[in-house]
């Protein structure tokens, strides 16, 4: 790490995550390790990305399991709705309830999570889902509200199955990690021609 | 009855046997998962819990056979 970086994120550390998000373009694993190291959540566990875009709320209401993968999406521990309310009202209500994301679960891009939701073990919530009910373990769901559209070990049948097909699958099972710069410009025009010359889709 | 249904509605293509797999095999996409389990649920009559939608259950259209019959009714 350059020191520069290190800088930016001994800053992230104290609370001044700005310029280390915004200079430093940290990635998912990066991000979710300063913010394991500095205590966010509850508990966070490892081998997670969270995404440095992700608008997460009410982190010590949070607990994070193992291989968690949190895309660009909103995770709310409090609805805003009571202080409306309240004001409405007269009232002094509060209205609040804890996330719980077990281990080996995806977050897609777009989803909104609510208060009170228990998500996992081994689920995925699909892009753009707002998930207002629990999501139980091996579901994939989908949609507004979320509702299950799949099984987890079914999905991964389907795509060992697509994978069987690709033209770059051994470059893929070769490849050290889930990024090889050396590798990317042969992945991206095999893949291209699978797609737009061959006619493979 | 069921097999009618998979090839309509599903629109798997090609001979489809006993032992075809369904999903490992590429024939039907996670898509259709909720469908099939949908007519499945239709021709017995009752939810499936999802700790029994598994590929051991619902791979093949034997295994759909097998399953729906311990649940009590074929198809």
């Amino acid at each position: 790490m350059t020191p520069f970086r290190k800088a930016m994120r001994a800053l992230a550390l104290r609370g001044h995550e700005g310029p280390y998000r915004r200079l430093c373009r940290p990635g998912g694993g990066e991000w979710a390790d300063m913010l394991r190291e500095r205590g966010d959540f509850r508990s966070l566990g490892a081998d997670c990305y969270i995404d440095p875009w992700a608008l997460i709320e009410g982190r010590k209401l949070i607990a994070i399991g193992s291989n968690v993968r949190i895309a660009t999406a909103a995770l709310f521990t409090h609805d805003g709705s009571v202080n409306m309310i309240n004001r409405a009202f007269g009232l002094k209500l509060d209205s609040v309830g804890p996330i719980d994301i077990r281990d080996n679960v995806y977050i897609g891009y777009g989803v909104i999570v609510l208060p009170g939701v228990k998500i996992g073990p081994n689920a995925i919530v699909s892009a753009g889902s707002v998930v207002r009910s629990d999501v139980h373990e091996g579901d994939v769901v989908a949609g507004i509200p979320a509702k299950r559209v799949g099984r987890l070990d079914i999905s991964t049948a389907i795509l060992k199955a697509k994978n069987a097909k690709f033209p770059w699958r051994e470059l893929i099972e070769k490849r050290a990690g889930e990024f090889d710069a050396s590798i990317e410009d042969e992945l991206t025009r095999l893949r291209a021609e699978y797609f737009y010359v061959k006619k493979g889709a | 009855m069921l097999r009618s249904e998979l090839t309509g509605r599903l629109g798997v293509q090609g001979a489809v046997d006993d032992d075809t797999l369904l999903f490992s095999g590429g024939l039907l996409d996670s898509l259709s998962v909720l469908e099939l389990v949908t007519l499945v649920e239709r021709h017995v009559g009752k939810p499936i819990p999802p700790e029994e939608i598994t590929l051991e259950n619902f791979d093949t259209l034997s295994r759909i056979e097998k399953f729906v019959a311990t649940l009590g009714k074929v198809p």
